[in-house]
């Protein structure tokens, strides 16, 4: 199965998720493992790389852990997503989780 | 001139991972740039996955032409085929309610490149997109 990498990094007060991979349903269980590890942090980002690639698919299990992080009283931010990740996200109307934060 | 590159794929998860690098490959062999060959990617593993879900038997063909201006990919299947203006009501009917996310694969598709068409039936289903230089 190709690959998906999180690692968690914390960083004055805020939790930072770096994805590493191809986001997609097969290999969303590794993006359940980070979500289940954040326990009571109140910033998340979520940091992809521009060369990770997206299915349609992973962005929806992606924003279903988004928000049941959000209705826990979590802040979550997508940290500058490539040029095709920010096209997806316009289309499907969720392009404000990832406004305005920037490396 | 045209170039053609052909790929057959069995239908099988991941496996649009391997059309998608073999995108890059052919995107990079013509100098695209590279914002528009990561968006050429998407498209096509939307494309593959769809192919995967719904037809889910024989194989997958892709075929890469590689033309002056743009590059154009069709992909084919041998699938039972979908209704097109059936699936636009619903993914229509899903934004009026609200849901965000499923079944957008044709949307990001149409998004991602600059041409578009769908043909599909009983033979199969066959998607020919483009994307300009």
């Amino acid at each position: 199965m190709a690959e998906l990498t999180t690692q968690i990094e914390e960083q004055g007060g805020i939790t930072k998720i770096h994805i590493n991979g191809y986001l997609s349903s097969d290999n969303s269980p590794a993006l359940d493992e980070a979500f289940a590890q954040l326990g009571e942090a109140k910033k998340i980002l979520l940091i992809f790389r521009e060369d990770d690639m997206v299915a349609s698919a992973g962005i929806a299990v992606l924003f279903d852990l988004c928000i049941g992080a959000m209705e826990k009283g979590q802040e979550v931010r997508i940290v500058q997503p490539a040029a095709h990740f920010r096209k997806v996200f316009k289309l499907v109307g969720a392009e404000s989780g990832c406004a305005g934060v920037r490396r | 001139m045209t170039n053609d590159v052909d790929l057959y794929l069995p239908m099988i998860p991941d496996m649009e991972l391997t059309a998608s690098k073999t995108a890059e490959a052919v995107g990079d062999f013509m100098g695209l740039e590279h914002g528009k060959i990561q968006e050429i990617k998407v498209a096509l593993i939307e494309a593959c996955i769809n192919a995967i879900e719904h037809s889910g038997e024989g194989r997958l063909g892709i075929n890469f032409e590689m033309g002056d201006d743009e590059l154009t990919i069709v992909i084919s299947d041998q699938g039972q085929g979908f209704d097109i203006s059936q699936v636009k009501k619903d993914i229509d009917a899903r934004r009026e309610r609200g849901e965000k996310m499923r079944g957008w694969g044709m949307m990001i598709i149409e998004e991602m490149m600059d041409r578009v068409t769908f043909d599909t039936g009983d033979h199969g289903t066959t998607i020919t997109m483009t994307k300009r230089r």
